[in-house]
């Protein structure tokens, strides 16, 4: 203990003593370990983060616990719950001391009673009577929702805020309870507060209002999927909406694969009871298919983590390579460095100093040069997370993540500083000793041979492997920019430019079927009015908009060889739709205005539709059915084949979809989304468009308006995000790598000074010099080179799922990063190269 | 034309060194003939300028004042790469501390002028092969001069001086880091060397070796003060 003491103090003052080294290895070691401290924090964030519950690990998800953002109309699924399905689980299972249903609901519009205005925008989650006392969770103020507000279809109004509502909004005034809110209109009385840093059950979301169940249909006019109801625009059935994350906690003693089994066991009886009997038939025959997953809950549900998991840990590792970069930088300053130490560490054994003891010292001298890098690195950490969640996040989620560093963030830094401390401290360590062992039997070879000379030595083979790793890194790098740009550029089969897509939700303002029957048509009208619009058109799932439908179909002529071949995607659209959007009609005609209410039903099918089920025949006049009672006896006419359109999503197949007129609606629409064909840039025109919507009926909700542009890249946001990250961590490991080559190239010119005023006393040209040096640059390089290409190679295997259109040994990117690295090399050793030209030929007369 | 014009002439030649407001006149009013197939030596006290006078006909420095004409040639002006031509092409240096470059072979080291000329790698060859058999090292081609004596050291440099058939050969202290018996070896090459026409000149402070020359310079304190022809 005292020696460690001794060393420590020690190694601080040899640190003061140097501050230059000092300076910039700690600045090397804080870019490297910063980059992996600002990445485990989103990791700890995203992937490790617990509940704020207590005893957490006593809880499980049932059903995905990567979908909080979904919901899904029709057959009910077990990812997500319906409200009837969750209560049969809650009530028949026997593992559960208690069982929890929450639904997300997004922009809900807080007013005060005034009708001032609190938030238009706030996270709300509809949840079951039990959700706090599931969690664990109780109010800092007020009372937690419980069973007894979870009784009776909208006569529960009664609301939880979040500590940050109170705060911004209520000035955390004690008075906030009891007070009245309207909450999408309805009025609220707020009776609790959560303490601050519940956020709800839902890593990554910041959930700001908890109301109970019991009040969905209150807060979402239009929509019941609590009860069956006969009102206007409620064509849904509550067995048919899957729409809420349901957790539960565990009984003492139970094991999740015992809940499990029990889980399963009743949702078996279920559907064979009274639960059963309310679904449709074909519904039934689809559910019983399924199970219900049970998982450990203790981090909460989190659809971050369903998407960011890949990219996040294949960040992970290279910002790990990065590290390891820099690693090899400070490494190589110590091997400089430690022969300049040679006196020092001479005396030091002269005097009797055990050589694993000094390995010891400069060990602990690493090992303190890695913390202050590390500290550095953490506050660059804490401002680098923030940023590249920013960066990240797109909009598409809130930024509730947590990037505080907690202890585990601490841990991680604190093991990486004595971890890398010990990797690049280790091999100057062992050399230092070793050399000043020796170095009294060694003859003072004449023109160089020591370290800095030619040939190889330890820093050579470092640089070497540096090369390699930033190889690795701008491989999987430029892999991943190639494929982003290859899904960005993909044909989509309608012009993608000039277009805005604006999405309303007419049934919450409360219009019946017929209503929206008019008002679409009237409102495609006004949108291609507005200045700068050339063209409108309107469906009811619009382009990337993140819902999709689906039926099963019949087809005329086509046996279906299992379920899978039944399924097809459908969309309905307005007269024109395909002219506005650009899509080619391939045979007959497009949907038209004749294809009204009344009229045979027809629809325009795609190519891969057209394919998959009719092969090479011409499909125009055949016929098909949607495969359910309901529809079994209403053909549906085939009138025209449209090219294949990326409506969804940029990767993979394009869905067999067929179009339906809007106008003949089967079922009602949920929501209407317009296609705008703009003459100019769409971002100006999304304003006019929503005031347009706006000035026709405020009370219609808006769900979005934006560019098409937008939303692709919405869609491919990993892609654009993993693309960023690993170009700049790709940049950051050229950088270190440069400065580890100009480094090593420095210190070889100093070390052959004489050899070059030699050479040059002979008679070499600058030229010669030059070459003679970039030359030496260059066999590390190609070293490095030869080295990481099959590492490469063999490496972006683990990332093949992200890439696109080019395959894991791309030769143009590994053309282009070998190219990169040659010319950034040529670059990072000129400097010392000139400076070797600049040596005086006279130093070949001096002699030492 | 005069026919027995100089193969070096030096005419008031100086050279100052300015250092933290310091000036060191190393040598002043330098007059200094060489002719063909001349060997002279230039000895004088530590410090007083034989070096920096070598490093001039060398060019590897040049005169803050005067001429130097190197083949009726005024050296002048010439920028670096002329310069370095001249170096390459027209002098062989021989070096105190020999100045071997330890990553090559004795073969390589010889080779090692050469190879900042155009030449192609057969006569290169040849021209190795020959020096070094005239210093009577070519069974050691293969070897590093670690692994040689300093005598050999020396008459691989000595070879590798040779090689280029330059006008003259420039020793600065030659034998300075050889015990006697490895430096009389030296001597004795570079006298054999003269006997078969080289021109050289030879820095020594050993007034033993400097006999073995036609003609001594003796300096002091950055001037001629004394020249001696032997009579031989
Ligand atoms: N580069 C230089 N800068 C300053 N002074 C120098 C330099 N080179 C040589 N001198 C000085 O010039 C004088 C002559 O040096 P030198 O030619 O090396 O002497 P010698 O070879 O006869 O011992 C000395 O006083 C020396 O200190
Ligand atoms: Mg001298």
């Amino acid at each position: 203990m005292e020696t460690l003491l001794q060393d420590l103090r020690y190694s601080l003052r040899t640190l003061r003593n140097s501050p230059g080294f000092t300076a910039v290895a700690v600045l090397t070691l804080a870019l490297g370990i910063g980059a992996n401290t600002a990445i485990f924090t989103l990791i700890n964030a995203v992937m490790l983060k617990m509940l704020p519950a207590q005893n957490a690990q006593e809880l499980v998800v049932l059903g995905d616990p990567t979908a909080a953002h979904s919901r899904s109309m029709g057959t009910p699924t077990t990812e997500l719950f319906s409200y009837p399905l969750y209560r049969e689980l809650r009530d028949r299972n026997a593992v559960f001391s208690g069982v929890m249903a929450a639904g997300e609901m997004h922009k809900l519009k807080v007013t005060r009673p005034s009708g001032e205005g609190v938030t238009d925008d706030a996270l709300g989650a509809l949840v079951s009577g039990n959700y706090f006392s599931v969690l664990g969770v109780n109010t800092l103020i007020g009372r937690p929702l419980t069973d007894d507000d979870d009784k009776l279809p909208g006569a529960h109004p009664v609301a939880v805020i979040s500590y940050s509502l109170w705060k911004q909004k209520f000035a955390l005034s004690p008075d906030v309870l009891g007070q009245s809110v309207r909450l999408n209109g309805y009025p609220f009385t707020i009776i609790g507060v959560t303490p601050q840093g519940f956020y709800g059950q839902v890593v990554g979301d910041v959930q700001e209002v908890w109301i109970p169940i019991m009040m969905q249909a209150q807060v979402m006019p239009g929509r019941n999927w609590i009860t069956e109801s006969a009102a206007a625009g409620n064509h849904q059935h509550p067995e048919n909406v899957s729409w809420l994350n349901v957790m539960a906690r565990l009984k003492p003693g139970v094991t999740v694969e015992a809940a499990k089994a029990n889980v399963n066991l009743v949702f078996k009886q279920m559907l064979e009871g009274s639960y059963g009997a309310k679904l449709t038939s074909d519904d039934l025959a689809e559910v019983k298919k399924n199970t219900i997953d049970v998982v450990p809950g203790a981090r909460g549900l989190s659809e971050l983590r369903g998407d960011f998991q890949k990219p996040l840990y294949l960040l992970m590792a290279i910002v790990g390579l990065v590290l390891l970069i820099a690693c090899v930088n400070v490494a190589n300053l110590l091997l400089a460095r430690a022969s300049q130490r040679k006196r020092e560490i001479a005396v030091r054994l002269a005097l009797g100093a055990k050589p694993s003891r000094l390995v010891r010292q400069l060990l602990t001298e690493s090992v303190v040069l890695a913390f202050f890098g590390g500290a550095f690195g953490l506050f660059a950490a804490m401002w680098g997370a923030r940023v590249l969640l920013k960066v990240s996040s797109l909009d598409t989620v809130k930024n509730g993540l947590e990037v505080q560093p907690d202890l585990k963030v601490l841990a991680f830094t604190a093991g990486i500083c004595v971890l890398t401390g010990l990797i690049f401290g280790l091999v100057p360590a062992l050399r230092a000793v070793h050399v000043e062992l020796n170095s009294t039997l060694k003859s003072q070879a004449q023109g160089n041979g020591g370290s800095g000379g030619r040939g190889w030595n330890w820093g050579k083979l470092l640089v070497v492997s540096q090369v390699g790793l930033s190889l690795l890194v701008l491989f999987a790098a430029g892999l991943l920019v190639r494929s982003l740009r290859n899904l960005q550029n993909l044909d989509v089969g309608y012009n993608r430019q000039h277009l805005v897509l604006a999405s309303i939700d007419p049934v919450a303002a409360g219009y019946n079927k017929e209503q929206i029957s008019a008002l679409v048509p009237e409102l495609t009208q006004k949108m291609a009015r507005i200045p700068g619009v050339q063209a409108a058109s309107v469906s009811a799932m619009g382009l990337f908009s993140g819902i999709e439908s689906a039926n099963t179909v019949k087809v005329e002529g086509f046996a279906a060889a299992n379920d899978r071949d039944k399924v097809a995607y459908f969309d309905r659209v307005a007269p024109d739709y395909f002219k506005v959007l650009g899509i080619p009609l391939l045979l007959g005609r497009e949907i038209s205005a004749q294809d009204r209410e009344g009229a045979p039903v027809v629809a325009v099918i795609n190519e891969s539709m057209a394919k998959f089920y009719f092969k090479n025949e011409n499909p125009v006049g055949r016929k098909f059915w949607i495969d359910d009672e309901e529809h079994r006896n209403k053909p549906i006419l085939v009138v025209g084949v449209a090219k294949d359109a990326r409506d969804r999503q940029l990767r993979g197949e394009v869905r067999r979809r067929y179009y339906l007129s809007i106008t003949q609606p089967e079922d009602d629409l949920g929501s209407a989304i317009f296609e705008i064909r703009t003459v100019g840039d769409p971002e100006g025109v999304t304003n006019s468009v929503r005031s347009e919507l706006k000035n026709f009926n405020s009370a219609i909700p808006i769900n979005s308006v934006r560019t098409l542009d937008y939303l692709v890249d919405n869609s491919i946001s990993n892609e654009i995000i993993i693309a960023k990250l690993s170009s700049f961590f790709g940049g950051l490991a050229l950088l270190l790598a440069s400065i580890g080559l100009y480094g090593i190239m420095s210190y070889t010119v100093n070390g052959r000074t004489k050899e070059i005023g030699v050479r040059m006393a002979l008679g070499a040209q600058r030229k010669n010099v030059l070459w003679l040096i970039l030359r030496e640059a260059m066999i590390l390089v190609v070293a490095g080179i030869a080295v990481g290409i099959p590492a490469a190679i063999a490496s972006t295997k683990l990332i093949s799922s992200m890439l696109y259109g080019l395959s894991g040994s791309d030769p143009v990117s590994m053309a282009a990063v070998i190219l990169l690295l040659g010319s950034i090399a040529v670059v990072a050793s000129y400097i010392p190269a000139r400076r070797a030209t600049k040596v005086d030929p006279m130093v070949a007369l001096r002699y030492e | 034309m005069n026919v027995s014009q100089p193969l070096i002439r030096l005419e008031n030649v100086a050279k100052v060194f300015y250092t933290d407001e310091v000036e060191t006149h190393a040598l002043a009013g330098i007059h200094l003939d060489i002719k063909k197939g001349e060997y002279v030596s230039i000895s004088g006290p530590s410090g007083c300028g034989k070096s920096t006078l070598l490093s001039i006909l060398g060019l590897l420095d040049s005169p803050s004042d005067g001429v130097y004409m190197l083949g009726e040639k005024p050296v002048q002006g010439l920028d670096f790469s002329d310069r370095a031509r001249i170096r390459n092409q027209e002098i062989g240096f021989i070096f105190q501390s020999f100045n071997l470059i330890g990553d090559l072979t004795v073969y390589e080291n010889v080779e090692l002028p050469l190879t900042y000329r155009n030449m192609s790698a057969t006569e290169r060859k040849e021209r190795v092969q020959n020096a070094l058999e005239k210093v009577g090292m070519a069974h050691r081609m293969r070897h590093y001069p670690s692994q040689l004596s300093g005598g050999q050291q020396q008459r691989v440099a000595v070879a590798r001086a040779l090689a280029g058939k330059p006008l003259i050969l420039l020793a600065d202290e030659p034998t300075g880091n050889l015990d006697s018996r490895n430096g009389e070896a030296v001597m004795e090459l570079l006298q054999q060397l003269h006997r078969e026409g080289a021109t050289i000149c030879m820095v020594t402070h050993d007034e033993r070796f400097a006999r073995h020359a036609d003609r001594t310079v003796h300096m002091f304190d950055g001037k001629v003060v004394e020249e001696s022809v032997e009579v031989g």
